[in-house]
């Protein structure tokens, strides 16, 4: 793997799939990944399969539901959509993302004394 | 919410895994299979695709694995996985868990074996159908006594029931069966019409009493146990029809029970009829009533009923009226008397079971506080504080499921000597079984004690602060907590074993009481045994008589023979017949019972057979004929409460009370005598106002007869039985027993107790003992360098022995103040079980202790002199 890109940040990974669901509706695994690589322009060091956990915990705190059902192709895959409680999950979420990474640029930012 | 959804999905997904992993497994393929199809778009070709594919994904096995953590698959294999560790750690360790199994097989064990009695004694239900509508009816007088009732009691409350569906009385008495030529004493219950409808049992064979049967000049007819008739009439079925002989008179055998049916308790081998006599008077009182309840009836109903009985029964007949008709449930009725002492037996046992635990539980901790550094190795390796915990408790219940299982198979033997042990008089011993209920007790029990003594030690352990742990080093188990913990446990241990000998001490003490009481006679080299003529042969007192007369003649002329002597009731404990008494000139109110003692028909010669002392007057002789005027012996008792410092010799006294007025059957009697005191009710009993009269006056057919010989009275027997024979080959010889024997079987239910929790004192002081004996060992190993170092300095090694048991004797003070203030309670609850010594005996207290303090201070003495004797150079280079 590429030594310059980004070690995913604890508990965003999260985030990104809450993210991804809100923005384009129900989509499998694969999808999924696909689309936190392009959002990141490849950016990000993402092991795929790490993903499945990381859903399998969302299904289980109930942000996200999961059904088997065909898709474009024909095949038979898991399709995961965003629940209520998932949405406002994000809602929280996103919001105390972007106060702490507000925080951490207000301190990257300041002048030394 | 979200907390129990999770918990929810989990156990759910515990029951499909199979399906979730099959998904899984699509679900990844699928995966891969789309992103190698990308990369085949992308123009690689499909080989580097597939692997490309792969790479991305970063590990199948592992994202499965860490999958199936999260989705709760591993609780089975966590559990699977501790099983098998505790398995490692306790064959690893195979001291450790030899003693701990040992000692929990034996708290175990032994209370599995009580609680098997106490399920099959008290908890179960009688083996009778719908057992709980049973009830037994009696009479209760003015000072709580039971009493039997008479026919004219049974009588009217059979005509004014309306509460039972079947009402019965029995009189048990035994009778002589003859057989061939050769006659025997057996058991017998003379029952009316209803009764085995009141009981709910059905004959194996024939039929059972029906509605009727008793009806005056019926047939005589009889109804045979199961064993009796496997017994005497090899189990024919064709003896239905057939007659047996019983007291001479020829019975009709109508039915046969099945095995296990007896009613009442105790060996009775065939039922009779009893017919009510027409009710002209109320007594005799002999017979005991039993009550089938109607369904939905409250025993409250029943005794409801019985007091509106009464109360027509108060109305017809004059003289006391402080008595009443009452009802029990009949398993209280016979159990009850048992039913205080199994308590105590299984609280007794408990307490051993507290202090087994202790033992393990101060094991383990000795064990956690050596495995320190490895539990804070497991938690800096990142295993979570639950799951260590987990991890311990599953091995100490595995632990305590092996203990467990030694225990019952220790049960097995501890309940089958506990019968055997068992005093007579037990109920339902033949009911003791390793059932059902036994197992899951002891499941339970084991299961209870795996999670107290594994919690404590493993909650400790976990919280055991994990740099401190692993920077203490080389020295091993210094953790202050685990021997707070230890010593804790160690004086509970003390406290424990000091209730538990306190008690046993005071059982032993009231054995050793109850032998020194003085029956009132002299025990030694007595003969005795039961003879009971036939009225069919021997029809009148003249009859009787002579065969007692001749037999005693026959029986002094024996050699090796001193004395012998005839009495209806044989002390200690045989009480045959008890009175109503008046002494002339003093009265008693009309609503009140005259005053009431055992009424005793004797030989001139027994008060001499038995050395009974006579303090005035004189003991029955020749003046005494039947036709003499009647005359009386009393005792001690009676003379001093009842004659109020009069002197008794010359005056006169009547049985029963004002509703028995003196006239020709029931004359004044003339005082001729005051004897000593015997025992007949137990000699744990209070003295008795005992009136005795002469044999020559009352010969009745049934006679104890009391030999004294000049040496072992069992020599003698052969010699006994032939002089009986050779008066009447027809008279059974009964209850053949030596002074000794009746005396041992009186203090046996004592012995009984006292034995059994003599046995869990003894066992809980050993294992207290081992328990202070391990705090203390290890104690001082842990304190080898700085004992090194003392010695090294020139220190005494009386000075540090001295030191060191300080704080071993500090620890056992401690146990044995809060063990007294423990006994102090708990010593009361059997009080009703002591004779002779008050449950808070300060002798009792004061030895139990010292023998206490003896034993912790011994045991807490060997490992210190052992620390103590080691080379300073070796204990200093031991670090």
């Amino acid at each position: 793997m590429a030594d310059d890109k980004l070690d995913i940040v604890a508990g965003t990974l999260v985030l990104m799939v809450l993210r991804t669901l809100d923005a384009l509706g129900p989509l499998h695994g694969y999808g999924i990944a696909r689309r936190i690589e392009q959002i990141s322009a490849n950016q990000l060091a993402l092991n795929q399969g790490t993903l499945y956990p990381a859903l399998l915990k969302l299904e289980q705190m109930g942000w996200i539901a999961a059904k088997w059902r065909p898709s474009e192709s024909g095949r038979r895959c898991k399709f995961y959509s965003l629940t209520r409680a998932g949405k406002k999950q994000l809602q929280a979420e996103a919001a105390n993302w972007s106060r702490a990474s507000a925080i951490v640029d207000r301190f990257l930012s300041a002048e030394l004394p | 919410m979200t907390r129990l959804r999770r918990l929810a999905a989990r156990a759910l997904s515990l029951l499909h895994v199979r399906r979730l992993d099959r998904e899984l497994d699509d679900e990844i393929q699928t995966h891969i299979d789309l992103a190698t199809g990308r990369y085949v778009a992308e123009g690689l070709p499909p080989d580097e695709a597939h692997l490309a594919a792969l790479r991305d994904f970063g590990g199948v096995a592992h994202t499965k694995e860490v999958y199936r953590e999260l989705r709760g698959a591993s609780f089975l294999d966590t559990l699977l996985q501790d099983l098998r560790y505790a398995a490692r750690t306790l064959r690893n360790s195979p001291a450790f868990t030899i003693v701990a199994v040992l000692t929990l097989a034996l708290g175990i064990g032994a209370n599995t074996a009580i609680f098997s009695v106490v399920n099959a004694v008290v908890l179960s239900p009688l083996p009778f159908r719908d057992a709980e509508r049973l009830a037994q009816v009696r009479i209760i007088g003015h000072d709580g006594a039971e009493f039997p009732l008479s026919d004219s009691d049974f009588v009217a409350w059979r005509d004014q029931n309306r509460t039972a569906e079947a009402v019965a009385v029995t009189w048990e008495t035994p009778v002589t069966f003859t057989q061939n030529g050769s006659a025997e004493r057996i058991g017998s219950a003379s029952v009316t019409d209803r009764f085995f409808d009141v009981l709910g049992a059905r004959p194996e064979i024939g039929r059972a009493f029906e509605a009727g049967d008793d009806k005056p000049g019926g047939a005589k007819i009889a109804v045979l146990s199961h064993a009796f008739w496997q017994r005497e009439l090899h189990g024919d079925p064709g003896v239905i029809g057939r007659t047996v002989s019983l007291e001479g008179v020829p019975h009709t055998i109508v039915g046969i029970m099945p095995a296990g049916f007896q009613f009442p308790p105790g060996s009775i081998d065939v039922w009779q009829i009893l017919t009510m006599a027409p009710p002209a008077r109320r007594g005799p009182f002999y017979t005991g009533g039993v009550a089938r309840m109607k369904p939905g009836v409250s025993i409250d109903q029943l005794r409801a009923n019985l007091a509106s009985v009464t109360a027509s029964l108060k109305a017809r007949y004059p003289g006391p009226h402080d008595w009443t008709l009452d009802a029990v449930p009949l398993q209280d009725a016979l159990v009850g008397k048992v039913k205080p002492v199994l308590y105590v037996l299984l609280g007794a046992v408990a307490f051993l079971l507290l202090i087994a635990t202790a033992n393990v539980a101060n094991l383990l901790l000795g064990r956690a506080a050596a495995r320190e550094r490895e539990i804070a190795l497991r938690g800096a390796l990142g295993a979570a504080r639950g799951r260590i915990v987990r991890q311990l408790v599953t091995e100490s219940i595995v632990l305590a499921m092996i203990g467990g299982a030694a225990g019952l198979a220790l049960a097995a033997f501890g309940t089958k000597a506990l019968i055997a042990l068992a005093p007579e008089g037990v109920p339902r011993l033949d009911e003791v079984r390793l059932n059902m209920p036994v197992f899951l007790f002891a499941l339970g029990v084991s299961l209870v004690c795996g999670i107290v003594f594994g919690l404590a030690p493993a909650v400790g352990a976990s919280r055991a602060p994990l740099v401190e742990t692993l920077k203490e080093g080389s020295r091993a188990g210094t953790g202050t907590q685990h021997r707070r913990a230890q010593r804790a446990v160690v004086v509970a241990e003390i406290a424990l074993a000091l209730v538990l000998s306190v008690g046993a001490g005071l059982m032993i003490r009231t054995v050793a009481a109850l032998q020194h009481v003085s029956p009132g006679f002299n025990a030694d080299r007595l003969l005795t045994f039961e003879l009971s003529l036939p009225q069919s042969q021997y029809p009148e007192p003249a009859n009787v008589r002579r065969f007692y007369d001749t037999l005693l003649q026959k029986l002094t002329a024996l050699p090796g023979v001193r004395s012998a002597g005839l009495t209806v009731s044989l002390p200690p404990d045989i009480l045959q017949v008890t009175d109503n008494f008046t002494v002339e000139g003093q009265l008693v109110p009309p609503d009140q019972s005259a005053p009431v003692g055992p009424l005793v028909m004797v030989s001139d010669s027994l008060f001499r057979a038995f050395g009974v002392p006579l303090i005035r007057g004189r003991f029955f002789d020749e003046r005494d004929e039947a036709d003499a005027p009647p005359v009386v012996i009393i005792s001690e008792t009676l003379a001093k409460k009842y004659f109020a410092g009069l002197d008794p010799i010359g005056r006169h006294l009547k049985e029963g009370g004002p509703n028995r007025p003196a006239g020709p059957t029931n004359p004044w009697m003339t005082v001729v005598g005051v004897v000593g005191d015997v025992k007949y009710s137990g000699l744990d009993s209070a003295p008795e106002p005992a009136f005795y009269m002469p044999y020559r006056q009352n010969p009745w057919r049934g006679q104890f007869v009391v030999v004294r010989t000049a040496s072992d009275p069992r020599m003698l027997l052969n010699g006994i039985r032939a002089a009986v024979a050779s008066l009447d080959k027809g008279v059974p010889i009964a209850r053949v027993k030596t002074m000794d024997d009746l005396m041992g079987a009186s203090v046996a239910p004592s012995r009984f107790r006292a034995t059994l929790v003599g046995i869990f004192a003894v066992v809980g002081l050993l294992l207290a003992a081992v328990g202070i004996y391990g705090v203390m060992a290890y104690a001082v190993a842990g304190r080898t360098h700085e004992l090194g170092v003392r010695i090294a300095l020139g220190a005494d090694r009386a000075t540090l022995l001295r030191l060191v048991l300080g704080e071993a004797a500090a620890l056992v003070a401690a146990g044995i103040a809060l063990g007294l203030s423990g006994a102090f309670v708990m010593t009361r609850m059997i009080q009703t079980l002591l004779f002779g010594v008050t449950p808070t005996d300060a002798a009792t207290f004061a030895g139990i202790s010292a023998l206490l303090a003896a034993t912790a201070l011994a045991a807490s003495y060997v490992p210190t002199r052992r620390a103590l004797r080691v080379d300073p150079m070796i204990a200093l280079r031991g670090e």
